[in-house]
């Protein structure tokens, strides 16, 4: 995540009409957001719209911005009400349900897929992609709510206080709802891969 | 602690985010409790799971796409410059719009207000044309009043009442909606003499004359033979005496005109004490029809005006068929 810094500059910029400042907080938070969108909403092409629309969001409502939180946190908040917007107009039965043939820019080709694995045998390479599948299909079950909370600390690595801010919680319900969403994960790879043990 | 205590904080233990006490409990506890531990174990492989997913790079070109839609979001006019462009003069809108509602606002205005002072009611037009239209000498004024008198009666009943008129003086014409009963039944009341009084004092004097009522009772004889009529007339007026009124002769009144000179042997002018009207009318129905009833009560409106001020009534008998000819 680019510095808080570069990031109080560019906004500063922007809000006094120089819009090509913004350009430099797209490039800081471009990545984080779309992966961010992209493990929430499960498909990579939608998760590139999503990523548009809220980096569009961000600029036409960056007036209101005030330097009172950091501006990655400001982001995140915009990326999770557009996501929970764009998720609850989605259909139920949905691309979201990833199965192992689904397009996976891990395997298909993608700009990932050009970068060299650390384990140098191509199986444990398909095993470990077969896992990261199954688990993006766990994380696609949890409530939404569940989902995020753990995608922001678990995933991205923001702070409990930034989640609080984030989701407009306070820290306590930060903990209690990702502790319980950790467990709603457990036991859906639990399933996944021991139906018998999950049923003890 | 219990397991169920554990259950609650393996999340912060495994983050090592516990206070050492509880911290050193949690570790004492999985040490001994193999669930506790499976699930301690369990979770923390969920954990990892997550982390450990690859950050995957967003298409190329995502941030140039971005920053060309940002580029056009900045360029188009927002909605208030779609919605009001730039015009030749630089007239303010909220200018405009000041304008505009004061417009309307006049317009209302004009449209609901009051319509303004009304004068206290006709009577200051007809004080004010009664000077000019000081009458004739009486002589010649009153052939000309007693055709429209009987012509009145003859519609009165279908007629609503007309207002008294004022003061009747001596010069004073009045309108022919007065003469309907003014101009036939002498006032009881003195009269102020010269011209008739303006606006207020007109109004009030106006409100100052007592009750005139117009009964039309059918004589029960067929017309042309009103020289019947006296039996009933007579009864009529024992009535009047019987109910604490006073028939009224012509000449009678103090002023002395022409009109009251002359009554038609089919009328009676009767004077009687307002709160004695009605039980004279239930008398007068028990042996006689009365087919209409014209009531002109003035409005009582001065604090001044009497309580209970003489009713004035005049009786026509009206023939048997047509009870609405009233004067041969």
């Amino acid at each position: 995540m680019g510095s808080e810094e570069n990031d109080r500059e560019s906004v500063r910029r922007v809000q006094a009409g120089e819009t090509e400042a913004f350009e430099g907080l797209i490039r800081r938070h471009e990545k984080a957001i779309f992966n961010l969108l992209y493990r929430w909403l499960g498909d990579y092409d939608e998760a590139a719209d999503a990523a548009q629309d809220v980096f569009l969001a961000a600029f036409r409502s960056l007036r209101q911005f005030r330097a009172e939180s950091r501006f990655s946190t400001w982001l995140y908040r915009i990326a999770v009400n557009h996501s929970k917007t764009r998720r609850s107009r989605r259909a139920k039965t949905d691309r979201r349900t990833v199965s192992l043939e689904a397009a996976d820019p891990e395997r298909d080709g993608g700009p990932i897929a050009s970068i060299p694995h650390p384990g140098p045998d191509p199986a444990e390479e398909v095993e470990q992609r077969e896992a990261h599948a199954q688990i993006q299909q766990a994380l696609n079950g949890l409530k939404k709510g569940d989902a995020m909370i753990i995608l922001l600390h678990d995933l991205q690595d923001v702070p409990y206080e930034e989640i609080a801010r984030i989701l407009d919680i306070r820290m306590g319900t930060v903990k209690s709802r990702l502790h319980r969403a950790r467990l709603a994960l457990k036991d859906r790879l639990l399933r996944q891969s021991d139906p018998e043990r999950a049923k003890r | 602690m219990n397991c169920d205590q554990v259950q609650e904080k393996l999340s912060e233990y495994l983050e090592n985010a516990l206070g050492e006490e509880e911290q050193n409990g949690l570790t004492t506890h999985l040490a001994l409790c193999t669930q506790c531990r499976a699930d301690a174990e369990a979770l923390r492989r969920a954990i990892r799971s997550v982390s450990s997913l690859p950050s995957v790079d967003p298409p190329p070109g995502l941030s140039t796409k971005i920053m060309a839609k940002i580029r056009e979001d900045a360029e188009r006019p927002g909605l208030w410059r779609r919605l009001f462009p730039s015009m030749p003069m630089k007239v303010p809108l909220h200018a405009a719009a000041i304008l505009i509602i004061g417009g309307i606002a006049v317009y209302l205005y004009q449209a609901i207000r009051p319509l303004g002072s009304v004068a206290p009611e006709s009577g200051p037009s007809r004080s004010a044309s009664a000077p000019a239209r000081v009458s004739p000498p009486a002589e010649e004024r009153a052939p000309a009043a007693r055709p429209k008198a009987r012509d009145n009666f003859r519609a009165s009943p279908k007629q609503p009442a007309a207002p008294p008129a004022a003061a009747p003086s001596e010069g004073k014409a009045g309108n022919l909606a007065d003469k309907n009963i003014g101009a036939i039944i002498p006032d009881g009341k003195k009269k102020a003499e010269g011209p008739a009084p303006a606006g207020r004092a007109l109004l009030e004097a106006q409100v100052a004359t007592p009750t005139e009522v117009s009964l039309f009772v059918e004589s029960g004889i067929a017309q042309g033979d009103e020289k019947d009529n006296a039996s009933l007339v007579k009864r009529i007026e024992d009535l009047v005496l019987r109910s604490g009124g006073r028939i009224i002769h012509p000449g009678e009144s103090e002023q002395q005109t022409d009109r009251t000179l002359f009554k038609p042997s089919n009328m009676i002018w009767a004077t009687l004490p307002e709160d004695h009207y009605d039980r004279f009318k239930a008398d007068l129905t028990s042996f006689a029809k009365v087919s209409s009833e014209v009531r002109n009560r003035p409005a009582q409106t001065s604090p001044t005006a009497p309580v209970s001020s003489p009713i004035h009534i005049q009786m026509v008998l009206t023939p048997k068929e047509t009870p609405e000819k009233t004067v041969p």
